[in-house]
């Protein structure tokens, strides 16, 4: 919708084309955009992946309503759309006969309001919120960042009005900050895990001392119930996203089947404990004594979701290597020879990894020699295919990335971001390897759970039509009630 | 006999108000501060006004590559081009938002266009 108003601006008229059922979505897209009577012409099926055939219907029967949208003069209402008013954000009421009947009350407006996540709420009083906020020295007016689909502001107030919701404690809530400013990094593309169809969730990752202050389980079960930590911290990122990004299923955020872990991400510490490696934030540029939350985008479903590489008995690092190296390089026929210009194909968009792996099995790869760094690198190698292994089909679409990335057309998730071009076109030579990944850095190791045995799992993301950024980290700063994360 | 029943109307009467203020102090009010993000609305402005015929125009068709939509305008631009013989078929493609480059160009090119993108 973005697109047809920056035309639209430029005075060409025009109009946008909505599948069945995104009638909401594009209308709040227009609104979103400041040009609420913008036209869109609805297509009576689903456009992307039938056949052919099937596909002749859909515009035959629409192509009238097309001319008509783009022929008809405006009306008074369209050529002249009342002003957007800022909506009143007040504090609500709720009278009832006792306290519990008010709290029912309370969960009812809010969730048809659309301000929950169809788990009862706590009620944010101004009292309990005040409470939250004794967890961070930070101002609750301070902004740190604007939240997609509506660019809602993220104040720090906010964000504990959503963290009381959540049932989460005070001594949380610099966790919760720092996981927010990471999805609101000018470089994250939040926008596609809150509105694409693709099903996409997040790992939160708290990492540093302040995890075992704030009691986050890393070992079994981690990613399952039963620790107010991980659930909380998870649920009231979920909260903020949805309150302060003004988001709701099939409105504006459009996954078809949802997403995995969808009340509370996917929200874990690492097992440093029996970790034979530095805090993961050390990797990313930090000190080992931080405190930092890392947010990392990942699919749910058709492959890129969790999944297990393989079952590990026993410290068999050479065993695990090659199975991760296997999984990465499953991607290859689509990565390379797949890859068209012309086509927005998300399997030839390059994956980043996030690699959950149990700690016998990261102790084995440390007597193996690697660090976290070597091994990602090694992993990446690996993932490189020698020049002259290469097919024809591969070579072309490889050239073909290459050229469209030198011109910065297509979507950036087509193109090679523009540090690492010379990479790919010293790769295409003789002598040299092409890597499947785009960078080291889309492999991200994590060791956590069950300190003997386990199985090694993955989670994968191919990135957004819109920006390249899915992986954040943030240091956590200003907490007031642990040692660590001030 | 009169004088009894005032009296048994005034019991009543301040029975039922006993009642209603023993309801009313026995209400529970809860405050709850909204969790919304404030947004900042955006100027709102108007479409362009329409062109009148697409007869002798050049109508652009937008895309950004996602699976489908090519097969599916390559019927539109069939159909537009039968019923608007002089009409001329302008085919882009680039990113979910075109961006301003391709904005400006289309615009330039373009007396009309159709846009339909997807994720």
């Amino acid at each position: 919708m973005s697109g047809t108003i920056r035309i639209e601006k430029l005075g060409t008229p025009g109009i946008f084309l909505v599948a069945k059922g995104f009638e909401h979505d594009a209308q709040s897209a227009a609104i979103d955009g400041g040009m609420p009577t913008l036209r869109s012409v609805m297509i009576p099926g689903y456009v992307w992946g039938e056949p052919v055939e099937k596909k002749r219907p859909h515009a035959e029967a629409s192509i009238e309503n097309m001319i008509n949208a783009l022929t008809r003069p405006l009306t008074p209402e369209e050529s002249k759309p009342k002003p957007l008013l800022k909506e009143a954000l007040p504090p609500v009421k709720i009278t009832a006969a006792t306290y519990e009947l008010a709290v029912e009350e309370f969960n009812r407006v809010f969730l048809e309001n659309r301000w929950g996540d169809g788990l009862p709420l706590v009620p944010p009083t101004p009292d309990r919120v005040k409470w939250m906020l004794t967890g961070t020295s930070r101002s609750p007016n301070e902004v740190i960042g604007k939240v997609v689909v509506k660019n809602g502001i993220a104040t720090i107030e906010k964000i504990a009005i959503n963290a009381v919701m959540a049932g989460a404690k005070p001594e949380y809530l610099p966790v919760i900050i720092a996981a927010m400013e990471g999805l609101t990094d000018k470089n994250y593309d939040l926008l596609h895990v809150q509105a694409s169809m693709g099903d996409f969730t997040l790992v939160i990752l708290v990492t540093g001392p302040i995890a075992k202050e704030i009691n986050m389980n890393y070992e079994i079960g981690f990613l399952g119930e039963g620790w107010r930590s991980n659930a909380t911290i998870g649920r009231a990122v979920r909260l903020s996203l949805t309150n302060l990004g003004h988001m709701w299923p099939g409105v504006n955020a459009m996954a078809r089947m949802g997403r995995q872990a969808a009340y509370t991400f996917y929200t874990f510490t690492e097992n440093q404990d029996f970790s034979p490696w530095p805090p993961h934030h050390v990797i990313q540029g930090f000190k080992p004594e931080d405190s930092c939350v890392t947010v990392s985008t990942v699919g749910s479903y058709y492959g890129y979701g969790l999944s297990m590489i393989g079952s590990f008995q026993g410290e068999t690092g050479e065993l695990a290597l090659r199975d991760i190296v296997k999984t990465i390089l499953s991607s290859r026929d689509a990565v390379f020879a797949q890859y068209k210009p012309e086509v927005l194909n998300p399997g030839a968009i390059p994956n980043k990894y996030v690699l959950l792996i149990p700690p016998e099995l990261a102790s084995g790869l440390k007597r193996l020699g690697f660090t976290r760094e070597s091994l990602r690198d090694y992993i990446y190698d690996k993932t490189s295919v020698p020049y002259e292994e290469l097919s024809p089909e591969e070579i072309k679409g490889i050239q073909a990335k290459i050229k469209l990335s030198i011109a910065g057309e297509g979507s950036p998730s087509q193109r090679i971001p523009p540090g690492r071009i010379p990479v790919f076109q010293e790769a295409l030579k003789p002598g040299g390897k092409v890597p499947v990944l785009i960078t080291p850095e889309d492999i991200q190791l994590v060791v956590v759970g069950y300190p003997t045995g386990g199985s090694l799992f993955a989670l994968a993301y191919h990135r957004a039509p819109y920006k390249w950024g899915a992986h954040e980290t943030k240091l956590i700063r200003g907490a007031t009630l642990t040692k660590a994360g001030r | 006999m009169q004088k009894r029943m005032n009296w048994l109307l005034i019991g009543v009467s301040l029975l039922v108000t006993l009642c209603w203020v023993g309801s009313v102090a026995a209400q529970v009010t809860l405050e709850v501060l909204n969790p919304r993000g404030e947004i900042e609305p955006p100027p709102t402005l108007a479409p362009t006004p329409r062109v009148t015929d697409l007869g002798g125009k050049k109508i652009g068709l937008y895309w950004n590559g996602k699976v489908g939509t090519d097969v599916f305008f390559d019927v539109v631009e069939e159909l537009l081009k039968k019923k608007f013989h002089t009409a001329t078929i302008l085919r882009y493609q680039g990113a979910f938002d075109l961006g301003d480059t391709l904005a400006a160009k289309m615009a330039k090119e373009c007396d009309t266009f159709i846009y339909g993108v997807g994720d």
